[in-house]
């Protein structure tokens, strides 16, 4: 009985802050969240660190999903959830840690892996970057985003009869992209 | 769904660095207030800076970014910001003096860490990455491929021959083989085995005496750094000689042919110290060697100090004094050498060394040229290719001359070309 009362309470709460998060109340929804707050439960813990996020609060929005990640170490979404304010706040060889770390749980993860080849392209080492995106490329051929990033990495690592092909393959999914055009001209 | 993910989390996170494809124009606004402000302030310089380092406007933030330290404006964001300009703009010295900067707020940030880490990398200093290396977290260290021990890291070869214009030398050879061993971040242990072979040979006038001394030198080699910060080395090395000649003389005196056959057996030891200190562009070494060979002591004491220039091409230049004490004087040697990077991949390096090279020590003790026939100049060129990302190939051409003793020191010079060809396989 005190059980379901609980449970009444908890959901209301989680209503209440929805309506707030809804009409832009951040920290309203923060406060209706942290009125029955509990360090271990770990859905609480998402939506403060979530919360915490949209209302600008970086460090205490990484506490409460590193609390999560904590509790629910194989949960990925706490580890994207987490990359948000990390993102927010420049700390990018955490947001990278991750990513790693999600990779290590779903090495397929086409987000991760995408992002982690991002970080590794602008990092210039493209030879990593490339293992990331192929990965991707494989898993979806179609994708522009990952073809694009899979196509400058190759010419980065002097493989340009692959990285044209590439370009070619970025214009049939993106007719006259400028990116897979300005890579075509350069290989010329 | 897997399309609403990317785009969700586009949304959401598109301030991940600034990627070249995807860059976002800053607004106008902002660009004209940089024009017509004169007196920054912090949330001006951290609003733009943020800004220019999103859209990519690497000239713009490097601009915005130095005017705001000259105002006396400085801090960690800033300088990172500042890093990864100069680091996209491939100006790596540049970028570590500003990471740099950034760790004297915070010694603990990973991607002050990190970006250190690549610019040590892409300043061709490896200890100086595997320093920073050895502050950023296991999972990172792991992807990165770099580890604290590893008992062979890297492998190379190099063989050298020799031709000169002397009627009494035979064209010399010279192989070698070595080993590096990764100990931990900041020890390395580097061991090579060296062959020399060469014939010297010389005739009398009179009673057709010939002798010939057929030399075989094995060497062994073992240095051992240490880096205990990022701007210092300690490097302590050993060489070990052990020379082998085969000696015969004939002559002829009446109704006899006289032949006779000798072996001779000459070792040394080399002891070897050096302190590095590297400040961004420029290094200073000094160093000091004892060698003991055939019962003779020489010690040598280099000064050496080198410079990179800015720019592209990575133009290195390093200057080397040695004074040299044997039994017999004291010798004064200078060297030069100049070096660039025409390519990505490419390093070229031209040397010259002028001075008595009797018994000399070079590169941390490695090569010692300790033969017969002391070299009095001796100048050359280097080409580095990294073929591929394990594997590199160096090619050398050197000119000495070369001092033969005759008899009551009536010496003569002959010349003497050497080509060098070699690999470095990264295991």
């Amino acid at each position: 009985m005190l059980w379901a009362q609980s449970q009444t309470v908890l959901q209301a709460a989680y209503v209440k802050s929805y309506e707030s998060e809804k009409a832009g109340a951040y920290t309203t929804a923060i406060n209706d969240m942290k009125a029955v707050y509990n360090a271990k439960d770990y859905t609480a813990n998402i939506r403060l660190g979530w919360l915490s996020y949209l209302a600008k609060q970086y460090t205490e929005s990484i506490r409460y999903y590193n609390i999560a990640i904590g509790l629910n170490p194989y949960a990925i979404e706490a580890r994207f959830g987490c990359v948000k304010p990390q993102s927010a706040i420049e700390s990018w060889e955490k947001v990278k840690i991750n990513y790693l770390k999600i990779l290590e749980i779903d090495p397929q993860n086409t987000v991760a892996n995408y992002w982690l080849g991002v970080m590794y392209y602008n990092a210039k080492e493209y030879t990593s970057a490339q293992k990331l995106f192929e990965k991707v490329v494989n898993l979806y051929p179609l994708d522009y985003d990952s073809t694009i990033m899979l196509a400058w990495c190759k010419v980065n690592i002097g493989k340009q009869t692959e990285a044209r092909y590439l370009f070619n393959q970025a214009l049939i999914l993106r007719p006259s992209d400028s990116s897979a055009l300005a890579g075509l001209k350069l290989l010329k | 769904m897997y399309k609403f993910v990317i785009i969700a989390f586009i949304l959401v996170s598109v301030s991940v660095h600034a990627v070249v494809l995807k860059q976002c124009e800053v607004s106008d606004s902002l660009v004209s207030l940089t024009e017509h402000k004169t007196s920054l302030d912090f949330q001006t310089v951290d609003s733009l800076t943020y800004q220019y380092y999103l859209a990519g406007k690497w000239n713009e933030l490097i601009k915005t970014g130095e005017e705001a330290i000259r105002n006396q404006i400085d801090y960690k964001r800033l300088r990172q910001r500042l890093g990864y300009a100069y680091f996209m703009k491939a100006d790596y010295y540049a970028a570590m003096k500003q990471y740099e900067a950034a760790l004297v707020f915070d010694k603990t940030d990973l991607d002050t860490r990190a970006y250190l880490y690549y610019c040590g990398l892409y300043t061709g200093s490896e200890s100086y990455a595997r320093y920073q290396a050895s502050m950023l977290p296991e999972i990172t260290q792991k992807y990165l491929d770099v580890k604290a021990f590893k008992i062979v890291d890297a492998i190379d070869l190099e063989y050298n021959y020799k031709s000169n214009d002397s009627k009494t030398r035979s064209n010399p050879t010279y192989w070698r083989v070595g080993c590096s061993t990764k100990l931990s971040y900041q020890l390395s242990l580097y061991q090579a085995f060296s062959s020399y072979s060469q014939n010297l040979d010389s005739t009398g006038t009179e009673n057709n005496f010939f002798s010939r001394a057929a030399v075989t030198q094995k060497e062994y080699y073992a240095g051992l750094s240490w880096k205990p910060a990022a701007n210092f080395d300690f490097i302590l090395g050993y060489h070990y000689i052990n020379t082998k000649i085969n000696d015969s003389v004939s002559y002829k005196i009446p109704l006899i042919d006289v032949v006779r056959k000798d072996t001779i057996l000459q070792t040394g030891n080399m002891f070897f110290g050096k302190i590095a200190f590297k400040y961004n562009r420029f290094d200073l070494g000094l160093s000091a060697s004892l060698l003991t060979y055939n019962k003779i002591l020489t010690q040598q004491y280099t000064l050496m100090a080198g410079i990179t220039l800015p720019g592209t091409l990575g133009i290195r230049l390093k200057s080397t004094v040695d004074v040299m004490f044997d039994k017999e004087a004291r010798r004064l040697i200078f060297s030069q050498t100049a070096g660039l990077a025409p390519l990505t991949n490419v390093w070229v390096e031209g040397n010259v060394t002028l001075g008595n090279l009797t018994d000399y020590a070079d590169y941390n003790g490695l090569y010692i040229l300790n033969l017969k026939d002391p070299t009095i100049f001796k100048t050359g060129g280097t080409i580095f290719w990294q073929a591929l990302k394990k594997i590199s190939l160096f090619a050398n051409y050197g000119y000495d001359i070369k001092q033969l003793k005759g008899i009551n020191n009536t010496n003569t010079n002959y010349n003497q070309h050497s080509f060098s060809g070699g690999i470095i396989w990264k295991i």
